[in-house]
């Protein structure tokens, strides 16, 4: 049925139009995140760091091998390197431990050992390796938090200037040696 | 190596994402010990914490969660309460570090103006769409149906023939499909009917069980006894592994080792040991510990093994593959080990997306240059290795012709006589159709006098050059110079003058056979 | 055996439904009554062949057959029974055939009962509900097969997530399902009449009751699942914001306005375009449910396992089934006449406002819920939207929504009046009043929000008060015969608006003056909790069926009389390896009783918390009202309102 008044017909017609485009809009973003999530681009566990472009929280942390002593980020001013925040209690550590071992031939990787009795650590380091340059104790997770770490294992790439470039949330496979590290590193001073 | 090592293969391989499950027992949401004492403060605490996500949990604020994360942020936030921080300060730092996903109310910014401004805009929005509506004019009530005018349409009634046509296609239709989707082959399962299938299965588990228990004590009272035995400390470990008990599997080993000055086989096995007891994993200590295995002798089996699974755990597909298809052309084909070996080749394979037959199993570039600086005695016993392997291998598959070829050649550069002669006839065996293949083998026992040895091949070599070509010189001098050996001088002189005859006068031979024959 | 029998009983079911999809449609078109009149007979069979094979699934649970791979994944030999059986539909195949049967359910139910219903719009109904029908069964029968053998039958099951091993649970999904896949019906109503190109009174008149019926279970449904978290879960808590809650809550939106606006089109043959669109909408809203859950897009407890694979499948389902219609809606809607003759102060308008209110809340949770999702495809940055975006944007519309819902029924369908309303306006202001002023009153240091809330509900309250009193008049003599004139239908409107002032009481009770004492105690220990004395008495080892369990035994006293003993407990489930803490509740009228165990041990002492939530079983008593008064709308017949007869309105205002 025709309306004498034209226009006002035409801005009705356009809201009967209305549910479908809402509809295929939401309906596009579901697509494309269905289709992230198969690709396996999507990682619904990994968030993106807010700590990324601000620099390394300097805290000071008792060192782990050497009795008495601190290490801090700052002992590699000048140089990029890694942090990589790991505990003994974490199954996917242990699986990431050659892949650090591969990744510390190219650039110092400074460890917290987080949430974890010393003792524990040191213990995880002899049956699985310690490719770290220093390693700090951070007990009871206080300077996890300034890093914003929200589990083991985690991955912070520093610059030389002492910003955080990258962080990686989860073990170091394959696939992200590849795509991040090795690259970003290359670029590096 | 045991079919337990495809468990250390799958193991392995599963990488499980943040540790959070595996960690220590999660706190309980709120506790009392993390309450503080200023009732105010404390209200504020747990104000603030229903506003800030616990980020590994599915949708639940920090004050509901269990999570150990969740109580360290309400630690973090009533520390800095204490210290005089206000709520937007508290909020702004923790946003800082963990960012805009942390608070659960989500902050008014560019990407969220969208999401705060949706319900204004949906309610002018619609109060305009309904005025719009409002102004409608309507002068054509005529046009408006009334129910009572529109004549319903009557129901049709059922048609036999059709229906009953219908439903045979869909029955025929839905027939095929089950057939395609169906199991009709396999039988129900229903759990009473399988009482003594369980009860079985149980007092076998409990069984096996008790005898492992019983093994393991029996080995370690023989170790103990007899200190100085390597076999009983290998029969500890043995029995350690079965079950399950890898600590005592390490000790024992190191103690067989210990007394065998650092065996490699014993090595080799410890590394294993340390995988197993790492859930499958070669770790960094054990990649070590077969590295140095691997330098003394590069063609051990187990740390092969162990370093072509390295490698796939470093998801290195393509090295392991290298890797296990040289360990599998090394081994004895009736070694226990290959099947399982074969899976996992094709396993890794198809991730690294190559074709496991076109990978070459000989010496690779590496092998190779790693001969080249072995010493003599280290290469003689690497090519040693891989001729064993290879002439095992041939056993079980004597049809390999470019096989026993290399053989061959191998036991000529080693000088091994009596294998070469075996090769050779393994290769006339292999092809027995071709005259040459089968004249080598017959010369070479002639040369190297090796007759006594290999008396039925050659008569079994002898009569195929027969039916394949009893005239050629060749085959007839050899012919005569068997019949010799075995006595026969009347048949002999019959071949050797038959054979003379044929020759032509100025053949270079023709001297040497008349003298064979005159000393006959 | 009968496992096998069942899934080819499904396959029929999936090729007779692709025929009574397009056949009858066919010889609608082309006038064969042949074919025509197989719609109904065919939906039958496919209901029975459905139903069979639902039980041979239930079956292959009961009777632990291993052999069935969703048997072997999701039960155990030592599961009491009841949770074997409702372990049929504790996992996605299994409640995928659940849904599915519903949907036949429906289909067979409208098949024997539409009799006096236009023959072509039934046709045309079912054929619809057949297209919806054969999608499932294609994704479960392709994607999602319940029936999946093993070769090898294991010994035993991987069991049950203890979680689930729960009477509430038990019935939550098939509550739950009867309310999305009912509105099914309204969708296939919906759009065989914009395939017609028809939507009158009689079209509304016969959909009415399948609303209700479907908004009933809805609203039990989403009840059931939020009781269940309320003493299950463990804190307390019975609302959360969570995605797959707010997937159910957006078809109860929408199912609430399609309800109040199917009413307009019978009584007064408009908003038959909103109608529609509500229709398509409110099951829309449940396919987008089902999408959520079993994709894995977004994170939630609710989540089965997360297969995007298989929401691929779900996508193509929802973009047929969700777009074609609104496409459809899009170019037929504009065709659906109606009469024009709106005036300001009616019921209509109140209902208008209604539909707008509720429209407009739904789509706000809808954006609320995919935001997140949206954001990060745009920018891939992560935020979260929780409850605190929700209080402040939904609460409220709902807050609009209450006060109009006073005075919706107390207009006249035509024409209402300011001065006939002034009565009605003045009590309902006085409850207002009285509300607030109880709650200033009773207890100090009430938000303005709270404040507000508690106005309203005295406003809705005094309302409905009104209305009843107005209509039935009990100071004149003759209230029987008044009463028994009144239409089923209008009962069922006060209990369900008298079910939200109940529900309205719990909330904000809850809400507002719930009390929390949070203890680390020794056995022998006392401490007080809103007026009661709370004693720990001891902590127990004891041994479940499956499980074992840390008990502490809670004395509760009133002054020096022990009124009661109050037992949460910690269990560990054995074959799951998997803890969960059982809170132990006192209900009462007046207020529940609240008590949950933490960590500890004999010596440093065990964390107890504990409540007091004043009103709070209100929340699900007014719900259950409410889905009461549903229940009694979908039986009732409205009386018919022919356009002209002003008298029959006056008597039914």
């Amino acid at each position: 049925m025709t309306r004498a008044d034209g226009s006002r017909t035409g801005r009705l017609r356009l809201s009967f139009i209305i549910p479908l485009a809402g509809f295929l809009i939401l309906a596009a973003f579901a697509t494309v995140a269905l289709m992230a999530t198969l690709r396996g681009e999507r990682d619904m566990s990994q968030l993106p760091s807010a700590m990324v472009g601000k620099p390394a929280p300097a805290i000071m942390l008792p060192s782990l091998l050497d009795e008495g002593q601190t290490i801090s980020p700052g002992d590699f001013a000048g140089r990029a390197f890694l942090v990589n925040v790991f505990a003994s209690w974490c199954a996917p550590c242990r699986a990431e431990a050659p892949a650090l071992e591969l990744l510390a031939r190219d650039i110092p990787i400074m460890g917290i050992a987080y949430k974890d009795r010393p003792e524990d650590s040191r213990k995880f380091l002899a049956d699985y390796g310690n490719p770290f340059a220093t390693i700090g104790i951070d007990r009871d997770g206080d300077a996890g938090m300034k890093w914003g770490v929200y589990g083991v294992p985690e991955t912070f790439l520093v610059g030389a200037d002492g910003t955080i470039l990258l962080r990686h949330a989860g073990p170091i496979d394959r696939r992200v040696l590849d795509e991040l590290l090795l690259p970003a590193n290359r670029e590096l001073p | 190596m045991t079919g337990c090592l495809s468990r250390i293969l799958k193991t392995g391989l599963a990488l499980v994402m943040l540790a959070t499950v595996t960690g220590p027992l999660p706190a309980p949401a709120v506790t009392p010990e993390e309450m503080l004492a200023d009732p105010a403060l404390e209200s504020r605490a747990r104000a603030l914490s229903k506003q800030l996500r616990c980020l590994v949990c599915q949708n639940q604020s920090i004050d509901d969660s269990d999570a150990e994360l969740a109580r360290d942020l309400r630690v973090e936030v009533r520390k800095q309460l204490a210290t005089g921080a206000s709520d937007a300060e508290i909020l702004a730092t923790l946003r800082e570090t963990y960012g805009d996903y942390v608070l659960l109310n989500p902050p008014v910014s560019p990407g969220t103006y969208i999401l705060w401004g949706a319900p204004v805009v949906i309610l002018l929005g619609g109060l305009a769409i309904m005025l719009a509506w409002r102004r409608r004019r309507e002068d054509d009530a005529a046009m408006i149906a009334d129910d009572e005018a529109a004549p319903a349409s009557p129901a049709a009634s059922l048609d036999r023939h059709v229906a009953l046509a219908l439903a045979s296609l869909v029955m025929a239709a839905s027939l095929g499909l089950y057939l395609v989707l169906g199991r009709a082959d396999l039988p129900a399962r229903p759990l009473a009917e399988r009482g003594a299938e369980i009860a079985a299965a149980a007092t076998q588990a409990q069984q096996a069980a008790s005898d492992r228990g019983a093994a393991l004590q029996q080995a370690r009272a023989a170790a103990t006894e007899t200190p100085d035995d390597v076999g009983a400390w290998l029969r500890l470990a043995m029995a350690a592994a079965a079950s399950t008990d890898s600590a005592t599997e390490i000790m024992a080993l190191e103690q067989a080792e210990r007394l065998t000055g650092g065996d490699p086989a014993i090595r080799a096995m410890r590394a294993e040991a340390m995988a197993r007891a790492a859930d499958g994993q070669v770790t960094i200590p054990a990649r070590e510990l077969i590295a140095g295995i691997l330098a003394v002798k590069p063609a051990e089996p187990r740390a092969l093994y162990l370093s072509g699974l390295a490698a796939y755990q470093d998801e290195d597909y393509a090295a392991a593959v290298g890797i296990w298809r040289r360990l599998q052309t090394l081994s004895p084909p009736d070694a226990p080990w290959m099947t399982l070996l074969a899976e996992n080749i094709a396993d890794a394979a198809r991730s690294a997306g190559i074709d496991p037959d076109s990978v070459n199993p000989g010496p690779d570039a590496d092998a190779v240059a790693d001969a080249a600086t072995m010493t003599e005695v280290e290469r003689a016993a690497m090519i040693a290795g891989m001729v064993e392997g290879l002439a095992a291998r041939l056993a079980d598959e004597p049809g390999d012709v470019a096989g026993w070829r290399r053989l061959i050649r191998a036991y000529r550069v080693l000088e091994r006589p009596e294998d070469l002669q075996a090769a050779l006839i393994g290769l006339a065996d292999a092809i027995p159709g071709n005259i040459d293949a089968q004249l080598s083998a017959l010369e070479h026992m002639v040369v190297a006098r090796l007759e006594a040895g290999f008396v039925e091949a050659s008569q079994r070599l002898l009569d195929r050059v027969e039916v394949l070509d009893p005239n050629r010189p060749e085959g007839i001098y050899i012919s005569g110079h068997f019949a010799r050996q075995a006595g026969d001088t009347d048949r002999a002189r019959a071949l050797w003058e038959d054979l003379y005859a044929r020759l032509p006068a100025n053949a270079p031979i023709a001297p040497q056979l008349r003298k064979a024959i005159d000393d006959l | 055996m009968i496992t096998e029998l069942g899934h080819f009983a499904l396959i029929l079911a999936f090729m007779t439904s692709l025929c009574v999809a397009i056949l009858p449609l066919v010889g609608l078109r082309v006038g064969l009554a042949s074919l025509t009149a197989l719609a109904a007979p065919a939906t039958l069979l496919m209901a029975g062949a459905v139903g069979f094979a639902f039980i041979a699934l239930v079956t292959a649970f009961v009777t632990s057959d291993f052999s069935v791979a969703l048997v072997a994944a999701h039960s155990h030999s030592t599961k009491p029974m009841i949770y074997k059986i409702s372990g049929t539909w504790g996992n996605h195949e299994g409640s995928l055939l659940l849904w599915i049967l519903i949907l036949v359910l429906f289909g067979g139910m409208l098949a024997r009962r539409g009799r006096e219903m236009d023959f072509g719009l039934k046709v045309r109904t079912l054929a619809v509900q057949a297209m919806v029908t054969a999608g499932f069964l294609a994704f479960c029968l392709f994607t999602s097969n319940p029936f999946a053998r093993l070769d090898e039958a294991p010994l035993d099951g991987r069991g049950l997530n203890p979680i689930l091993q729960d009477p509430g649970l038990a019935l939550h999904p098939p509550t739950l399902y009867v309310g999305y896949v009912g509105l099914s019906l309204a969708f296939a109503f919906a759009v065989a009449g914009l395939i017609e190109g028809r939507i009158d009174r009689a079209w509304a008149r016969h959909v009415r009751p399948w609303i209700s019926a479907a908004w009933c279970a809805l609203t039990a449904g989403i009840a059931l699942g939020s009781w269940w978290a309320y003493y299950e879960l463990g804190w307390g808590g019975w609302w959360f914001w969570d995605p797959v809650e707010n997937a159910s809550l957006m078809p109860w939106l929408a199912a609430t306005a399609l309800l109040h606006s199917t009413i307009v089109v019978e009584q007064r043959d408009r908003l038959k375009s909103w109608t529609v669109l509500l229709a398509i909408l409110a099951f829309s809203l449940s396919l987008v449910g089902t999408f959520i859950v079993r994709s894995g897009l977004l994170t939630s407890v609710h989540s089965f396992a997360s297969d995007p694979a298989r929401g691929v499948f779900i996508l193509g389902i929802l973009l047929a089934a969700i777009g074609v219609p609104l496409l459809l809606f899009a170019i037929r809607g504009p065709q659906l006449s109606s009469r024009d003759e709106h005036v300001l102060i009616s019921r209509e308008s109140g209902l208008i406002l209604n539909n707008f209110l509720l429209t407009a809340a739904t789509v706000v949770v809808l954006v609320g819920t995919f935001y997140p999702l949206a954001l990060e495809m745009v920018t891939g940055a992560r935020i979260t939207v929780g409850p605190p975006y929700f209080d402040a944007t939904f609460n409220p519309i709902m807050a609009a929504l209450v006060l109009a819902m006073a005075l919706g029924p107390l207009t006249a369908w035509r024409r209402g009046t300011l001065p006939s309303l002034r009565t009605s306006l003045g009590m309902a202001g006085a409850g207002a009043i009285l509300a607030v002023c109880a709650g200033l009153v009773l207890a100090g240091g009430v938000s303005a929000a709270g404040l507000a809330g508690l106005g309203l509900l005295g406003w809705l309250a005094l309302a409905i008060t009104g209305d009843i009193l107005h209509r039935l008049k009990p100071w004149r003599g003759g209230i029987g015969t008044r009463a028994s004139a009144l239409p089923l239908p209008v009962w069922g409107m006060w209990t369900a608006h008298a079910g939200m002032v109940v529900f309205l009481v719990g909330a904000l009770g809850n809400g507002l003056f719930q009390t929390e004492v949070i203890v680390r105690a020794l056995p022998g220990d006392s401490v007080d909790v809103a007026g009661r004395t709370m004693t720990l008495r001891a902590v127990e080892a004891r041994q479940g069926p499956n499980y074992v369990t840390e008990t502490a035994i809670i004395e509760v006293r009133d002054g020096t009389d022990i009124i009661a003993f109050m037992t949460p407990e910690k269990r560990f489930y054995n074959a799951e390896r998997q803890t969960t803490t059982e809170a132990a509740i006192r209900p009462r009228i007046g207020g529940d009783d609240y008590a949950v165990l933490g960590d500890g041990d004999a010596t440093s002492g065990y964390t107890l918390r504990l409540y007091r939530k004043p009103f709070v079983s209100w929340i699900w008593a007014g719900a259950g009202l409410m889905a009461v008064g549903g229940a009694l709308a979908a039986l009732g017949r409205r009386q018919r309102q022919p356009a002209a007869l002003a008298d029959t309105i006056r008597t039914a205002t």
